[in-house]
């Protein structure tokens, strides 16, 4: 169980977190937020990237330390995946796992494991360099999953990916489902619909809420209304052109003229929460 | 797979330690070129064979040329990664929370004086007579060794950049010479131009001084390093 409690971060003037604070038990949470809002901040201070200004995070009820380390229990991946490009596949699992100071015994069955998960099994002697930029994201999966750690942190972990490959890090993530506490911070609302079970969002450095993912659309309960005219109150999602006509869907607290209630979707709940409706 | 395992913590910390210098690959040459090929021949050539103490000096004096500027080349090629590269997130976040990287400056310290301590048990040998000669002069260049790698630490992470930091450093031993026309306090290898028959003197009380603030600093800079010249900070 992780929770974070109070946790600030300063940039200079800029505060990226403020009194966040937020549990996470097993399961797949997502953590969704506009750009800017701290979903990195928040990753990389759990990781002890960054160090908190203030506030805690506490790692089975005790503080995030030397002792008591994430980076002893997580696997993680950055926004910006790197390693020495001169390595080739395997070496470079190596190294990071030499770095993260996993146990040595069964290694080359791990990393085989970790590269098959991922669909790199062809490339073990293919230098880091030369891979493709999703084939270096898939690389980064496999590099957080060595080790097979408790607590995954991916942060963008399908930026750069194609569907397919996208299909794959998703059963990769469903095929831990239930034994492990995994946080995605993405914006890509698809990713975290198809995959998580809770859903924190988290807007100015701070949790709006942490809900289990089939609450989030219930946030925008009797607030989304389709209309043929465009609407003149509340906030445009969607337009689509059906048969010549086209149609709006609106977020507003307000009946706009032709309105009709329809029932919320994940991304209306989303959207009502980080625009305040 | 457990990280709890039967191989105890600090052999897990030097296995990283070792992984973090073979992975240099060619990079990792350059100092056991100048310790095992460049020294040893220059000194081979130039005086050994006359046994005497201005020979020796003259020994000492080509060998402090390149021994303790060289000891920064591992750490900051190491380094490199966790500060100014794309992978600084991924280092930072697998060993920041460990603690600093203090521990493997330290570690490529030793070993490099090990590997010195190689060259200088040689030349003792080519000077039987005046041996004790040859290991105090040994201990002035781990001294020297130790300030360039805490300088080093601490410039490092005050300067964001391993690379710069190395140049500046190799800059300041080539341009030495010059600052030899300055005050010797300038000079960390300045000093007094025959050899040492004892370290007990107010210079090397300062050398050892600033050994612990340089490391005390740079430990300090390091554990508060959040990125490069503030680029990453506060994304998403």
């Amino acid at each position: 169980m992780i929770a974070v409690s109070g946790l600030s971060k300063r940039f200079q003037k800029k505060w990226a977190l403020s009194e966040l604070s937020v549990e996470l038990g097993k399961g797949v949470y997502g953590l969704l937020g506009p750009n800017g809002s701290g979903k990195t901040t928040l990753i990389r201070c759990m990781m002890g990237i960054y160090r908190p200004t203030a506030g805690h995070i506490l790692l089975d009820g005790q503080p995030v330390s030397r002792k008591n380390s994430m980076a002893d229990r997580a696997g993680y991946l950055p926004q910006q995946f790197g390693v020495y490009g001169d390595l080739r596949v395997y070496e470079a699992l190596e190294y990071i796992a030499a770095v993260r100071e996993l146990q040595v015994a069964g290694l080359d069955r791990e990393i085989t494991r970790c590269l098959e998960k991922v669909n790199l099994q062809r490339r073990i002697d293919t230098k880091v360099k030369t891979l493709s930029g999703g084939m270096l994201r898939r690389l980064g999966v496999a590099a957080a999953l060595l080790g097979d750690p408790e607590i995954l942190l991916f942060d963008e972990p399908t930026v750069g990916l194609d569907p397919e490959e996208r299909m794959r890090f998703k059963s990769i993530v469903e095929g831990m489902w239930g034994k492990k506490t995994i946080l995605l911070s993405t914006h890509i609302l698809a990713d975290v619909e198809a995959l998580c079970d809770f859903i924190v969002i988290v807007k100015e450095g701070r949790v709006l809420h942490n809900l289990p993912q089939k609450e989030v659309r219930h946030l925008a309960d009797g607030l989304v209304y389709e209309t043929a005219q465009f609407p003149e109150v509340g906030e445009l999602v969607e337009t689509q052109a059906l048969e010549g006509e086209k149609r709006y869907r609106v977020l507003s607290r307000q009946k706009p003229a032709g309105g009709v209630l329809v029932e919320p979707r994940t991304e209306d709940g989303y959207l009502c929460a980080i625009k305040g409706i | 797979m457990r990280h709890k395992g039967d191989m105890s913590r600090v052999r897990r910390r030097l296995r990283r330690y070792g992984a973090l210098l073979l992975h240099l690959r060619y990079l990792i040459l350059p100092p056991l070129v100048v310790l095992m090929v460049i020294l040893p021949v220059s000194v081979q050539f130039t005086v050994v064979g006359q046994g005497d103490v201005a020979s020796l000096e003259k020994a000492c004096r080509g060998i402090e040329l390149l021994l303790p500027v060289f000891a920064i080349w591992w750490p900051a090629f190491a380094l490199r990664a966790g500060i100014e590269t794309a992978e600084w997130e991924l280092f930072r976040g697998y060993t920041g929370s460990r603690g600093a990287q203090l521990g493997f400056v330290l570690f490529c310290d030793g070993l490099y004086l090990l590997l010195a301590a190689g060259l200088y048990s040689w030349l003792a040998g080519q000077f039987p007579e005046i041996g004790a000669l040859v290991w105090i002069h040994f201990l002035r260049e781990c001294l020297l060794v130790l300030a360039f790698s805490g300088l080093f630490y601490a410039l490092a992470y005050g300067l964001r950049s391993a690379i710069f930091s190395l140049v500046l450093l190799f800059a300041y031993r080539l341009l030495s010479g010059a600052i030899w026309q300055l005050p010797s306090w300038l000079d960390l290898c300045g000093g007094p131009a025959g050899l040492e028959t004892s370290l007990f003197t107010g210079r090397y009380a300062a050398i050892l001084a600033l050994i612990v603030a340089a490391f005390a600093q740079g430990w300090y800079l390091d554990r508060h390093f959040e990125g490069s010249a503030g680029r990453e900070r506060g994304r998403g």
